[in-house]
C-alpha cells in the first residue's frame, strides 16, 4: 500500500488544485490509511488557512500618497544617476582638473623663463678680452696675426697690474 | 516615467497613486498590521524613486515594482528575529474550536464555507509567521493568490525550479505545523 500514499501529491500542488479524480482517490485512500489521513486533514486545513489569510489585504489609506511625498521631501531623496553617467561625470571632472593643472604649469614655466635674465656668455661680457678683441676691436687689429693676438690677450700682467 | 526619473515629484506622485494597490497587496502577503503594511509600502516607493534609473523598460513597470516590494518584504522579514523552532503561540478557544471543526469536516467543500472567518485569518497568521519568509511568500502567492510558478519566478527573480522546490517544501512545513496543532 506504500506506493499509493498521497503525501507527496499533497506537497506537489495546492490542495485546491487537485482534480476531482485525485480528490476521490485521496479520500478513498485516507479511509484506510491513518498516516495519510492525518496529512490530508492537515493539508486541507493549511489550504483553508492560506486562503483565509490571502483573502485579506490592507487597503490603501486616503493620505498614503501625501505621506510618501512628505517622506520623499523630508529625506531629500532624488533619483540616482545611472552608473555610466556617474562614471562619465567623474571622468569629466578628472579631465578638467588635469587640464587646468597643465595650463597652470605651462603658464608658470613661461613666466619663470621670462623673469630670468639671459645667461651672460664670455663673448657678450663687454669687459672680457674676447669681446673687446672680436666685437669692438679696432680696424687696425685686423692686421694682427693670430699668434700676436693670443699673446696680447693672455700675456701676464706686470707687477703694477698693467 | 521619464519625468519622474528626472526628479519630477508630481510625476512620481502619479506613479504612487496608480500603483499603490498592487504594492499594498504584495506587502499584505507578508505583514498583517495595516500600519506595518503601510510602512513597507512607503519604503518600497521611496526605494523605487531613488532606483528609477535601474528600470530599463524591458518588462512592465508594475512587475518591476512588485519585485522590488517583494524583495524588500523578504529582507524585512529575514532581518526580524525569527525563532529557530516552530512554537506557535497558545491558541484561543475560538481557534481551537475552528481547528476541531475543520478536522472533523468530511470534504473540502465543507471547510470552504467557513474558510474566510476572522479566526482562520488569525490562526493562519500565527502559523505562517513561524515559517521562513521564502516559504510564506510562495504559499501566499501560489496557494493563496493562485499565481503561476512563472509569475512567482518573475516576481522574485528566482528560477522556476527554485519556486517549485520552495513551494513543495513550504507545503510540507505548513502541513507539519498544522499537524502539531492538531495533536495538542
Amino acid at each position: 500500500m506504500r506506493e499509493t500514499h498521497i503525501i507527496r501529491m499533497l506537497e506537489e500542488k495546492p490542495i485546491g488544485g487537485l482534480s476531482e479524480g485525485e480528490i476521490a482517490n485521496a479520500e478513498s485512500h485516507v479511509a484506510r490509511c491513518s498516516e495519510c489521513k492525518r496529512a490530508y486533514d492537515a493539508a486541507r486545513i493549511s489550504a483553508a488557512l492560506i486562503l483565509a489569510r490571502a483573502s485579506e489585504a490592507t487597503e490603501v489609506g486616503p493620505f498614503f500618497q501625501t505621506r510618501v511625498m512628505a517622506a520623499l521631501r523630508e529625506r531629500h531623496l532624488s533619483p540616482e544617476v545611472p552608473a555610466l553617467v556617474r562614471m562619465w561625470r567623474a571622468a569629466g571632472t578628472l579631465a578638467s582638473t588635469m587640464t587646468a593643472l597643465l595650463v597652470i604649469l605651462v603658464t608658470l614655466t613661461v613666466l619663470d623663463s621670462r623673469m630670468q635674465s639671459p645667461p651672460v656668455t664670455p663673448s657678450q661680457n663687454i669687459y672680457s678680452p674676447e669681446y673687446v678683441v672680436f666685437e669692438q676691436g679696432d680696424l687696425d687689429d685686423d692686421n694682427l696675426a693670430y699668434d700676436e693676438l693670443i699673446a696680447t690677450m693672455y700675456e701676464p700682467e706686470d707687477e703694477n697690474g698693467q | 516615467m521619464s519625468l519622474a526619473r528626472e526628479g519630477d515629484e508630481s510625476a512620481f506622485e502619479e506613479i504612487v497613486r496608480r500603483h499603490s494597490p498592487r504594492v499594498f497587496r504584495t506587502a499584505s502577503r507578508f505583514f498583517r498590521q495595516p500600519a506595518q503594511v503601510e510602512d513597507v509600502a512607503q519604503e518600497a516607493f521611496l526605494k523605487a524613486y531613488t532606483q528609477l534609473s535601474t528600470y530599463k523598460g524591458f518588462g512592465s513597470f508594475e512587475g518591476w515594482l512588485t519585485r522590488l516590494t517583494t524583495n524588500l518584504c523578504l529582507n524585512t522579514l529575514r532581518n526580524a528575529k525569527r525563532q529557530p523552532e516552530l512554537s506557535v503561540s497558545p491558541l484561543t478557544a475560538e481557534e481551537g474550536e475552528w481547528l476541531e471543526n475543520q478536522s472533523a469536516a468530511a470534504s473540502i467543500e465543507r471547510h470552504r464555507a467557513s474558510e474566510r472567518g476572522l479566526v482562520a485569518f488569525d490562526l493562519a497568521e500565527k502559523v505562517l509567521s513561524e515559517l521562513p519568509a521564502d516559504d510564506r511568500l510562495v504559499l501566499m502567492a501560489i496557494d493563496g493568490d493562485h499565481l503561476s510558478v512563472a509569475e512567482v519566478a518573475e516576481m522574485t527573480g528566482w528560477s522556476r525550479s527554485k519556486v517549485k522546490v520552495r513551494a513543495f517544501r513550504a507545503r510540507r512545513r505548513m502541513r507539519k505545523a498544522v499537524e502539531k496543532l492538531l495533536e495538542r
